[in-house]
């Protein structure tokens, strides 16, 4: 395995591992939790989280690229989710309603932190602040979408990790839908040149 | 350098082979369970209600124009209940959100436009300004229920505000301050 | 020889023109004051120094700038309207000066509002709102109503203890008042508020990272207000007939003079912090100070 310029890869347990879990389908007890929860039943939540948090926090981390930020925008969704769930009406799937909250808390975040971007010099993130015991081929691809640009890392993140359509990830982040495939466009074609450069010629 | 090998499009579209899930290094669960609000029993109508009305409230005081300091009213009339979510809540208002989003849209026009030894000092100001939300903010994290925490957070966005709208009226040649 | 001459004299022409534009074009204009007794003056940068006197009109002297195209004085609805005008668009970073000396009746209500122009107004009786971006502002208080913004200058008010409305915000800059009684409302981002206080009623002051100072006397029934986030917060009072107090911190420092304890609370406050609470004297007034992380200090003397 070799890493060439621009990859540098974390010695372990400096930076947190993230590992694989598994999806949760929606189901019938998913409907029955949420019913529960709605009336006041926090076990029935507690169940709802344990299902859900893994997803949750895995678009978080990618979002804010920062595992403390993550923790507390995860946080944020579940109160926020157990403070709106009685007018939750089903119209989406409960995992897609999670992520909408999510999505929101962190543009709210990243809003209320305008004023620190407008001031600052931000220089070019080239931190890496998250890497992956798995085979090295993902890490490399973690590691390449946390170096892109914001909007088109948001809508990779939500398109081509979590499966969103276009239209879902637009209104999410409450941009236009062509915006949005532009951006999907721009992160791709970002990515290819990024990964190229990296692999050794 | 070819990017458009067979090689790097296979990489790009193992996008969707990145796992969803993430779990984090700890359980969440303690912190966000001490910060459930219990809901009463026919939790339909009032509670609803009154979080309209807290936020209602909050968001019109919030997003005045400042004259005056927080009343400390408002911050005795916000309840154990997630004090925090509920203040961030009313500051997501509609109004002022768009205002401030407004605002802050405007702002490095409005910055530049200052002559350049001003402009710094505004800018360390507001730099303290957003460092003194951030800490306070922080500390809600932990202790919503804080009354003095509450009243200090909100004074610091009534300031935040009427610093973007002291700086908002900076215009062109001649115009009025 | 008629050739020297002339050269010579066509060079000493052109050097007095030079001399005569790097003293600026002088402008002068008085206008009748209207019927809403209001003066409107806008400037860019260089100064405005407004003064009192017993007629009822505007005069408007002043040093005008090369990038100064001309200085409007109307009188349109009852009200003056003085206002710089500049040659063109790039207004900023031109030396486009103008010193304004205006005069105007004495319970004539103004509102100055300048980019870097300072603003000087004495014995104003009428109302006051004086806005700057950049330049100082500095006045006295004469009047009942005054309103004094700044964004990173300075505000310095000198009263005489009249009750007054005095509301004074800064950015960046400082906030200096003294002897003033009535209604205050002072706030600074960043800046330092020191207030004298002479028979206050009220005094409400909030900074973020600068600090306060509040000294003097209030009036009996006084209501005083101080916030911090970071800053220091100094309060020495007295009041005819005491106060209570109640001083709150997160986590700064509570100091007092009279020796009363500090409330360090449950526990949670071992990383500083407490609350102090009581009263001086008979308690009519009353003294609120809190802060998040800023040393709050209490005196009745």
């Amino acid at each position: 395995m070799i890493f060439c310029h621009g990859f540098k890869p974390r010695r372990p347990g400096t930076h947190p591992i993230l590992r694989k879990s598994k999806t949760v389908a929606e189901t019938a007890t998913d409907n029955l939790l949420i019913l529960r929860a709605a009336r006041g039943d926090q076990r029935a939540f507690e169940q709802l989280y344990r299902a859900h948090v893994d997803r949750v926090y895995g678009l978080c981390l990618r979002m804010t690229r920062n595992t403390a930020s993550a923790e507390d925008c995860t946080q944020q969704v579940f109160i926020q989710a157990w403070n709106a769930l009685p007018r939750f009406e089903k119209r989406s799937a409960f995992g897609t309603w999670l992520h909408r909250i999510a999505v929101n808390t962190v543009l709210g975040q990243r809003r209320r932190s305008t004023m620190d971007v407008l001031l600052t010099a931000v220089p070019d993130i080239e931190n890496v602040d998250v890497v992956l015991d798995t085979p090295v081929e993902v890490a490399e691809m973690e590691a390449a979408i946390d170096r892109l640009p914001e909007g088109a890392r948001d809508v990779l993140v939500l398109a081509g990790i979590y499966g969103y359509s276009h239209g879902e990830a637009a209104s999410m982040l409450g941009i236009a839908e062509g915006t949005c495939k532009a951006q999907l466009h721009r992160a791709r074609q970002l990515l290819r040149e990024r990964l190229s450069l990296e692999a050794c010629g | 350098m070819n990017m458009n090998t067979p090689e790097s499009k296979r990489q790009v579209h193992a996008v969707s082979d990145i796992p969803q899930a993430v779990a984090p290094d700890r359980d969440l669960w303690p912190q966000i369970h001490s910060r459930l609000a219990p809901r009463p029993r026919s939790w339909m109508l009032p509670a609803s209600l009154a979080a309209s009305v807290l936020i209602a409230g909050l968001g019109f005081v919030i997003g005045l124009h400042v004259r005056g300091t927080a009343p400390p009213q408002v911050a005795s009339r916000v309840t154990s209940q997630d004090a925090g979510a509920v203040i961030r809540a009313a500051l997501l208002s509609p109004g002022y959100q768009s205002q401030r989003e407004q605002l802050l849209r405007a702002l490095p026009d409005k910055l530049q436009r200052l002559p350049p030894d001003a402009r710094q000092r505004v800018r360390d100001s507001l730099l303290a300004l957003q460092t003194a939300m951030n800490n306070i903010e922080a500390e809600l994290g932990r202790d919503a229920g804080n009354a003095l925490l509450q009243e200090l957070f909100i004074g610091a966005c009534q300031e935040e505000m009427r610093v973007l709208t002291a700086i908002d009226v900076i215009g062109g040649p001649n115009q009025e301050i | 020889m008629n050739r020297k001459w002339t050269l010579l004299v066509a060079a000493l022409l052109s050097m007095a023109a030079v001399v005569a534009n790097a003293a600026g074009t002088s402008f002068s204009k008085q206008v009748q004051i209207g019927s809403q007794n209001r003066v409107l003056i806008s400037n860019i940068a260089g100064s405005v120094t407004i003064s009192t006197w017993d007629r009822k009109e505007v005069d408007v002297q002043g040093e005008l700038g090369d990038s100064v195209e001309r200085v409007d004085v109307r009188q349109d609805s009852g009200i003056v309207d003085v206002k710089v005008v500049l040659k063109d668009n790039d207004w900023m970073f031109r030396s486009g000066d103008a010193r304004l000396q205006i005069k105007v009746p004495t319970d004539a209500q103004i509102e100055a509002s300048t980019v870097s122009a300072s603003i000087s107004a004495n014995g104003l009786r009428g109302r006051q709102r004086l806005k700057s971006v950049s330049g100082d502002i500095r006045s006295d208080v004469a009047g009942m109503d005054l309103d004094l913004k700044t964004v990173s200058g300075r505000v310095d008010l000198i009263g005489s203890g009249t009750a007054a409305r005095v509301r004074a915000s800064t950015v960046s800059g400082t906030v200096t008042l003294s002897h003033v009684g009535g209604d205050v409302d002072a706030r600074a981002t960043s800046g330092d508020i020191d207030i004298d206080a002479q028979g206050a009623s009220g005094v409400h002051v909030s900074v973020v990272s600068g600090d306060i100072t509040l000294r003097g006397a209030l009036a009996r029934d006084a209501d005083v207000d101080a916030s911090s986030v970071s800053g220091r917060v100094k309060v020495a009072v007295q009041a005819p007939a005491g106060f209570n107090y109640d001083v709150n911190t997160f986590s700064g420092a509570i100091r007092n003079c009279f020796g009363a304890e500090v409330d360090r609370g449950d526990g949670r406050r071992n990383f500083g912090g407490g609350r102090l609470a009581g009263s001086r004297g008979e308690g009519k007034a009353t003294v609120r100070a809190r802060s998040h992380s800023g040393t709050v200090d209490l005196c009745d003397h």
